[in-house]
């Protein structure tokens, strides 16, 4: 919230749930925070993550999976046409012609109560 | 069987005694011994975001609220706002029947807060008055909670008020907030007044239904509401979210290394 002047005047902006877009209040201690990491052909890490938040509304709701899918779903895309922009950048530079798609698999940080077993906290 | 009839009817000797003592402790509030500053020096940090807070990587409680981390270390707290100050709200003496007469225990309110934007409530019962403040004043510092306020009309100067009409339950009390214009004051009952206040909350009209005189409820729903006030989504909040690294995952090679307490426990072991 900000002022005539222009300041902002609140203490802090709460984060918002990447499903349901509700906000994450301070004392939603279900909700997650999950990074994706972005993985390259060989299945290495290439050190670069999507993060999604999910509130604890969605979890308790049992929607968290799908909603977690869907948004990769549709993040997929962006990430692939970001790296392959990147790459067609690093090729300009180098000699290469070799044109990568990205595979991308799942690390997450999960904190709270663990859905599936080789998150690691 | 029979004994026990006749230990009933012992029962009604018992509210006799219970109008006396529920005065008591209007008047206490934050007194506290000069003896116990030794102990909160030593803290020993057990969570991980206790470790943080105690080396300092953690700044501001914002950082806390932002990523919804419980907090399960009062000194957390004390670190993070020192001048928080507490009021006891009521001591409730609760009996439980026995076959030995009633066994009486102390329940505590307790709201703390610095008066500019967090508030925390706490309940606790003991068999002492004071072990039961004392429990409940911990409670209440774990409890705090960022209170959002706002306009009631032009943004001039500091916000003043709620930012929307909220309101809040408890059992059957419910108790809505209003944005009210500067120089309103608070309007509502001794009881959410005293919240309020400590919330840094300037003016607000307020509206309750419910048999607020069950002062637990008619506290626990006021503080509903104030939580509520970071929960409504207005225009502001519209811009999309940009996450950062939550703290445990920023500082993890710190948190990786072992505390003080596991080395004193190793070598403990090689003594053995």
């Amino acid at each position: 919230m900000q002022n005539e002047e222009g300041q902002n005047m609140d203490l802090y902006i709460p984060r918002k749930c990447s499903a349901t877009n509700r906000l994450i209040t301070s004392k939603d201690h279900a909700s997650v925070q999950i990074n994706i990491g972005h993985v390259d052909e060989n299945g290495l890490y290439t050190g670069h993550f999507t993060t999604f938040a999910l509130c604890g509304f969605v979890r308790a709701q049992g929607d968290a999976d799908s909603a977690l899918d869907r948004l990769w779903q549709k993040k997929k895309v962006e990430v692939r046409q970001q790296s392959n922009y990147m790459q067609t950048r690093a090729d300009d530079r180098s000699s290469s012609a070799v044109h990568t798609s990205l595979p991308c698999g799942i690390r997450g940080n999960v904190k709270g109560s663990c859905d599936r077993a080789w998150y690691s906290t | 069987m029979a004994e026990r009839g006749g230990e009933r009817g012992g029962f009604g000797r018992g509210f006799g005694g219970r109008g006396g003592r529920g005065d008591r402790g209007r008047g206490r509030g934050g007194r506290r011994g000069g003896g116990r500053r030794e102990e909160e020096e030593k803290w020993v940090p057990v969570t991980k975001l206790g470790r943080l807070v105690k080396e300092g990587k953690i700044k501001s409680l914002e950082h806390i609220y932002l990523h919804s981390l419980p907090v399960k270390e009062h000194q957390i707290m004390e670190t993070l706002l020192p001048q928080l100050k507490d009021e006891v709200m009521k001591i409730m003496p609760v009996q439980k029947q026995t076959r030995a007469g009633q066994r009486t225990r102390f329940k505590a309110f307790v709201v703390v807060g610095d008066n500019n934007g967090h508030v925390g409530l706490g309940v606790k019962c003991s068999k002492e008055v004071a072990t039961a403040i004392r429990g409940a004043i911990i409670l209440a510092k774990l409890s705090v909670i960022p209170v959002r306020r706002g306009y009631w009309g032009n943004k001039i100067g500091k916000p003043h008020t709620v930012p929307c009409k909220v309101t809040g339950k408890c059992g059957s009390v419910t108790v809505r907030m209003v944005p009210a214009p500067r120089g309103a004051g608070i309007v509502a009952a001794r009881v959410p007044k005293k919240v309020l206040q400590f919330a840094g909350i300037d003016d607000v009209f307020t509206s309750s239904r419910g048999s607020t005189k069950t002062l637990g409820n008619f506290v626990k729903a006021t503080f509903d509401c104030l939580l509520k006030t970071y929960g409504f989504l207005t225009p502001d909040f519209w811009r999309e979210t940009r996450f950062t690294k939550s703290p445990f995952q920023e500082y993890t090679d710190l948190l990786a290394k072992p505390t003080t307490k596991a080395i004193i426990f190793e070598e403990d072991k090689l003594l053995e």
